[in-house]
Protein backbone atom coordinates (compact mmCIF):
# COMPACT_ATOMS: atom_id res chain seq x y z
CA UNK A 1 0.00 0.00 0.00
CA UNK A 2 2.80 2.50 0.87
CA UNK A 3 4.60 1.57 -1.98
CA UNK A 4 2.18 2.46 -4.14
CA UNK A 5 0.71 5.58 -2.55
CA UNK A 6 4.98 6.54 -3.16
CA UNK A 7 5.16 5.52 -6.60
CA UNK A 8 1.84 7.38 -7.54
CA UNK A 9 2.97 10.53 -5.32
CA UNK A 10 6.12 11.02 -7.17
CA UNK A 11 4.26 10.55 -10.41
CA UNK A 12 2.20 13.13 -9.97
CA UNK A 13 4.56 15.51 -8.81
CA UNK A 14 7.01 14.59 -11.70
CA UNK A 15 4.36 14.65 -14.26
CA UNK A 16 3.72 18.48 -13.09
CA UNK A 17 7.74 19.60 -13.56
CA UNK A 18 8.23 17.17 -16.38
CA UNK A 19 4.83 19.23 -18.48
CA UNK A 20 5.25 22.76 -16.60
CA UNK A 21 8.89 23.73 -15.89
CA UNK A 22 10.31 23.65 -19.22
CA UNK A 23 7.73 26.60 -20.31
CA UNK A 24 8.19 28.27 -17.24
CA UNK A 25 11.99 28.36 -18.19
CA UNK A 26 11.98 29.25 -21.88
CA UNK A 27 9.23 32.35 -21.22
CA UNK A 28 11.66 33.73 -18.59
CA UNK A 29 14.57 33.37 -21.73
CA UNK A 30 12.57 35.01 -24.15
CA UNK A 31 11.38 37.94 -21.91
CA UNK A 32 15.02 37.85 -20.82
CA UNK A 33 16.14 38.40 -24.88
CA UNK A 34 13.14 40.94 -25.34
CA UNK A 35 14.08 43.36 -23.05
CA UNK A 36 18.03 43.09 -24.25
CA UNK A 37 16.44 43.68 -27.70
CA UNK A 38 13.98 45.99 -27.29
CA UNK A 39 16.32 48.26 -25.29
CA UNK A 40 19.46 47.92 -28.24
CA UNK A 41 16.48 49.37 -29.73
CA UNK A 42 15.95 51.91 -27.82
CA UNK A 43 19.51 53.11 -27.29
CA UNK A 44 20.16 53.16 -30.62
CA UNK A 45 17.48 55.48 -31.61
CA UNK A 46 18.59 57.70 -28.51
CA UNK A 47 22.29 58.02 -29.54
CA UNK A 48 21.08 58.97 -33.05
CA UNK A 49 22.12 62.52 -34.08
CA UNK A 50 18.48 64.11 -33.46
CA UNK A 51 17.88 62.56 -30.57
CA UNK A 52 20.70 62.64 -28.03
CA UNK A 53 18.74 61.64 -25.15
CA UNK A 54 15.83 59.05 -24.47
CA UNK A 55 12.90 60.97 -25.32
CA UNK A 56 9.24 60.50 -24.17
CA UNK A 57 8.60 59.04 -27.66
CA UNK A 58 11.70 56.10 -27.66
CA UNK A 59 10.92 55.39 -23.97
CA UNK A 60 6.84 54.69 -25.03
CA UNK A 61 7.89 53.11 -28.01
CA UNK A 62 10.05 50.40 -25.82
CA UNK A 63 6.99 50.31 -23.32
CA UNK A 64 4.92 49.65 -26.20
CA UNK A 65 6.97 47.00 -28.03
CA UNK A 66 7.22 44.68 -24.77
CA UNK A 67 3.27 45.26 -24.21
CA UNK A 68 2.16 44.21 -27.74
CA UNK A 69 4.80 41.76 -28.71
CA UNK A 70 5.68 40.26 -25.93
CA UNK A 71 2.39 40.48 -23.52
CA UNK A 72 4.39 42.33 -20.33
CA UNK A 73 2.16 44.50 -18.23
CA UNK A 74 2.75 48.20 -18.83
CA UNK A 75 2.83 48.37 -14.76
CA UNK A 76 5.32 45.72 -15.06
CA UNK A 77 8.22 47.73 -17.09
CA UNK A 78 10.56 49.91 -15.36
CA UNK A 79 12.93 52.33 -17.36
CA UNK A 80 15.68 54.79 -15.87
CA UNK A 81 18.29 56.29 -18.05
CA UNK A 82 19.78 59.66 -19.67
CA UNK A 83 16.65 61.86 -20.85
CA UNK A 84 18.62 65.08 -21.25
CA UNK A 85 20.56 65.95 -24.44
CA UNK A 86 23.98 65.09 -24.32
CA UNK A 87 26.66 66.32 -26.42
CA UNK A 88 28.24 63.89 -29.24
CA UNK A 89 31.18 61.47 -27.74
CA UNK A 90 29.46 61.64 -24.46
CA UNK A 91 28.02 58.55 -22.67
CA UNK A 92 23.88 57.93 -22.77
CA UNK A 93 22.61 55.13 -20.60
CA UNK A 94 19.63 53.42 -20.12
CA UNK A 95 18.44 50.70 -17.98
CA UNK A 96 15.07 48.93 -18.86
CA UNK A 97 13.73 46.22 -16.10
CA UNK A 98 10.28 43.82 -16.40
CA UNK A 99 8.93 42.04 -13.40
CA UNK A 100 9.99 38.31 -13.50
CA UNK A 101 8.04 35.29 -14.79
CA UNK A 102 7.65 32.71 -12.35
CA UNK A 103 11.61 30.66 -12.88
CA UNK A 104 10.78 27.46 -10.72
CA UNK A 105 6.98 25.86 -10.48
CA UNK A 106 7.46 24.79 -6.99
CA UNK A 107 9.72 27.70 -5.62
CA UNK A 108 9.46 25.94 -1.94
CA UNK A 109 11.58 23.25 -3.39
CA UNK A 110 13.54 24.85 -5.64
CA UNK A 111 13.80 28.48 -4.01
CA UNK A 112 12.49 31.47 -5.20
CA UNK A 113 14.04 32.93 -8.90
CA UNK A 114 15.08 36.66 -9.67
CA UNK A 115 12.02 39.07 -8.88
CA UNK A 116 12.95 41.40 -12.10
CA UNK A 117 14.76 40.70 -15.45
CA UNK A 118 16.75 43.90 -16.04
CA UNK A 119 19.15 44.82 -18.70
CA UNK A 120 21.77 48.02 -18.54
CA UNK A 121 23.18 49.28 -21.82
CA UNK A 122 25.24 52.36 -22.89
CA UNK A 123 26.70 53.80 -26.01
CA UNK A 124 27.89 57.04 -26.78
CA UNK A 125 25.75 60.17 -28.30
CA UNK A 126 25.78 61.59 -31.69
CA UNK A 127 23.84 64.78 -30.99
CA UNK A 128 25.06 67.57 -32.82
CA UNK A 129 23.60 70.86 -32.08
CA UNK A 130 21.93 72.91 -35.20
CA UNK B 1 8.80 -0.02 -6.00
CA UNK B 2 9.11 -0.80 -9.82
CA UNK B 3 6.85 2.25 -10.34
CA UNK B 4 8.38 4.30 -8.22
CA UNK B 5 11.98 3.42 -10.18
CA UNK B 6 10.39 3.96 -13.62
CA UNK B 7 9.61 7.29 -12.51
CA UNK B 8 12.69 8.15 -11.03
CA UNK B 9 14.23 7.40 -14.31
CA UNK B 10 11.83 9.17 -16.74
CA UNK B 11 12.75 11.96 -14.13
CA UNK B 12 16.25 11.54 -14.54
CA UNK B 13 16.12 11.59 -18.33
CA UNK B 14 14.26 14.50 -18.16
CA UNK B 15 17.06 16.26 -15.54
CA UNK B 16 19.51 15.39 -18.78
CA UNK B 17 17.38 17.19 -21.02
CA UNK B 18 16.81 20.20 -18.75
CA UNK B 19 20.40 20.29 -18.67
CA UNK B 20 20.96 20.63 -22.62
CA UNK B 21 18.27 23.39 -22.21
CA UNK B 22 20.27 25.32 -19.29
CA UNK B 23 23.25 25.07 -21.72
CA UNK B 24 21.23 26.91 -24.85
CA UNK B 25 19.54 29.52 -22.45
CA UNK B 26 23.15 30.72 -21.84
CA UNK B 27 24.58 30.19 -25.29
CA UNK B 28 21.82 32.80 -26.34
CA UNK B 29 22.08 35.24 -23.43
CA UNK B 30 25.84 35.30 -24.24
CA UNK B 31 25.72 35.73 -28.07
CA UNK B 32 22.96 38.52 -27.45
CA UNK B 33 25.17 40.31 -24.84
CA UNK B 34 28.21 39.65 -27.38
CA UNK B 35 26.09 40.86 -30.34
CA UNK B 36 24.64 43.78 -29.04
CA UNK B 37 27.48 44.98 -27.13
CA UNK B 38 29.68 44.79 -29.99
CA UNK B 39 27.66 46.95 -31.58
CA UNK B 40 27.30 49.73 -29.42
CA UNK B 41 31.43 49.64 -28.95
CA UNK B 42 31.66 49.61 -32.48
CA UNK B 43 29.77 52.71 -32.90
CA UNK B 44 31.45 54.69 -30.16
CA UNK B 45 34.72 53.39 -32.03
CA UNK B 46 33.57 54.59 -35.24
CA UNK B 47 33.01 58.57 -33.40
CA UNK B 48 36.89 58.72 -32.87
CA UNK B 49 38.05 61.01 -36.22
CA UNK B 50 40.66 63.43 -36.39
CA UNK B 51 38.37 66.69 -35.25
CA UNK B 52 41.18 68.79 -37.53
CA UNK B 53 41.05 66.66 -40.85
CA UNK B 54 37.21 66.47 -40.26
CA UNK B 55 37.14 69.79 -40.14
CA UNK B 56 38.84 69.83 -43.91
CA UNK B 57 35.74 67.79 -44.82
CA UNK B 58 38.15 64.16 -44.84
CA UNK B 59 37.49 61.67 -42.09
CA UNK B 60 39.80 59.96 -40.76
CA UNK B 61 39.91 57.91 -37.71
CA UNK B 62 42.11 57.98 -34.79
CA UNK B 63 43.59 53.97 -34.15
CA UNK B 64 44.31 53.91 -30.65
CA UNK B 65 41.22 56.58 -29.50
CA UNK B 66 39.22 54.00 -31.22
CA UNK B 67 40.32 51.35 -29.22
CA UNK B 68 39.96 53.06 -26.35
CA UNK B 69 36.38 53.49 -26.71
CA UNK B 70 35.81 50.34 -28.29
CA UNK B 71 37.39 48.70 -24.87
CA UNK B 72 35.60 51.46 -22.65
CA UNK B 73 32.25 51.01 -23.92
CA UNK B 74 32.67 46.99 -24.50
CA UNK B 75 33.31 46.86 -21.00
CA UNK B 76 30.55 49.00 -19.73
CA UNK B 77 28.09 46.94 -21.73
CA UNK B 78 29.43 43.57 -20.67
CA UNK B 79 30.14 44.19 -16.93
CA UNK B 80 34.09 43.48 -17.35
CA UNK B 81 37.39 44.94 -16.02
CA UNK B 82 38.94 47.58 -18.83
CA UNK B 83 40.43 45.15 -20.06
CA UNK B 84 37.50 42.71 -20.76
CA UNK B 85 38.69 40.31 -18.65
CA UNK B 86 35.74 39.00 -16.66
CA UNK B 87 34.75 40.65 -12.86
CA UNK B 88 34.10 37.75 -9.90
CA UNK B 89 31.31 36.50 -9.96
CA UNK B 90 30.11 37.65 -13.03
CA UNK B 91 27.86 36.24 -15.36
CA UNK B 92 30.66 35.99 -18.31
CA UNK B 93 33.01 33.28 -17.38
CA UNK B 94 36.06 34.26 -20.19
CA UNK B 95 37.78 37.56 -21.58
CA UNK B 96 36.60 39.16 -24.74
CA UNK B 97 39.40 38.96 -27.14
CA UNK B 98 39.36 41.50 -30.57
CA UNK B 99 41.06 39.75 -33.02
CA UNK B 100 40.71 41.50 -35.83
CA UNK B 101 40.31 45.57 -36.40
CA UNK B 102 40.76 47.68 -39.25
CA UNK B 103 39.74 51.45 -40.48
CA UNK B 104 38.68 52.21 -43.75
CA UNK B 105 38.66 55.98 -44.27
CA UNK B 106 39.87 59.07 -46.35
CA UNK B 107 43.23 58.39 -45.57
CA UNK B 108 43.12 54.33 -47.08
CA UNK B 109 43.35 55.83 -50.72
CA UNK B 110 39.99 54.40 -51.79
CA UNK B 111 36.96 55.86 -53.22
CA UNK B 112 32.91 55.21 -51.71
CA UNK B 113 31.11 52.96 -52.20
CA UNK B 114 33.95 50.53 -51.54
CA UNK B 115 33.52 47.02 -51.94
CA UNK B 116 34.91 45.27 -48.56
CA UNK B 117 36.06 41.83 -48.72
CA UNK B 118 38.01 39.81 -45.64
CA UNK B 119 38.59 36.15 -46.73
CA UNK B 120 40.08 35.39 -43.19
CA UNK B 121 36.59 36.52 -41.48
CA UNK B 122 34.18 36.06 -43.72
CA UNK B 123 33.02 39.93 -43.91
CA UNK B 124 32.01 41.14 -47.03
CA UNK B 125 30.40 44.47 -47.41
CA UNK B 126 29.89 47.55 -49.64
CA UNK B 127 31.18 50.34 -47.77
CA UNK B 128 28.61 53.45 -48.33
CA UNK B 129 31.57 56.08 -46.17
CA UNK B 130 34.16 55.84 -43.77
CA UNK B 131 33.89 52.62 -41.41
CA UNK B 132 35.56 50.81 -39.04
CA UNK B 133 35.37 46.74 -38.93
CA UNK B 134 36.00 44.57 -35.45
CA UNK B 135 35.75 40.87 -35.24
CA UNK B 136 35.56 39.32 -31.26
CA UNK B 137 35.55 36.38 -29.83
CA UNK B 138 34.58 35.02 -26.60
CA UNK B 139 34.88 31.23 -25.05
CA UNK B 140 31.27 30.06 -24.28
CA UNK B 141 30.14 29.95 -20.84
CA UNK B 142 29.86 26.21 -20.15
CA UNK B 143 27.60 24.90 -16.97
CA UNK B 144 27.88 21.61 -18.24
CA UNK B 145 29.06 18.91 -20.36
CA UNK B 146 26.51 18.76 -22.34
CA UNK B 147 26.93 22.56 -22.93
CA UNK B 148 28.82 24.57 -26.04
CA UNK B 149 32.24 25.20 -25.02
CA UNK B 150 34.00 26.58 -27.99
CA UNK B 151 34.41 30.16 -29.33
CA UNK B 152 31.72 32.89 -30.38
CA UNK B 153 32.70 34.72 -32.81
CA UNK B 154 30.73 38.24 -34.25
CA UNK B 155 32.08 41.15 -36.10
CA UNK B 156 30.98 44.24 -37.27
CA UNK B 157 31.38 47.02 -40.05
CA UNK B 158 29.95 50.07 -38.35
CA UNK B 159 30.02 53.16 -40.77
CA UNK B 160 30.62 56.68 -39.46
CA UNK B 161 27.55 58.17 -38.51
CA UNK B 162 28.06 61.79 -40.14
CA UNK B 163 25.89 64.35 -38.46
CA UNK B 164 22.75 65.45 -40.36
Amino acid sequence: MFKHALGELLTVVFTCIILFQPPLHELFNVRSNAVELVLNQGIAQASSYDNGRFTPEIIQQMKDHLTQKFFVRESDIEFTGTTTITPRGEYIEGRLTIKATPFWLFSSLFGEGPETISRHATMMSEYVER
Amino acid sequence: MKYAVRTLFVAMIFGLLELTNVGRYTTTTLSNLTTFALFRAAHDASLQVDPVLASEGYIVFMPDAAREAFMETMSRNLGMKPDLTPKPGSFIEHPMEIVYEEFVDDSSGVTFPFNYRNDQYHIYQTLEGPSVIYAVRIRATSKSNFDYNGYLFRNIVQQYPFPG
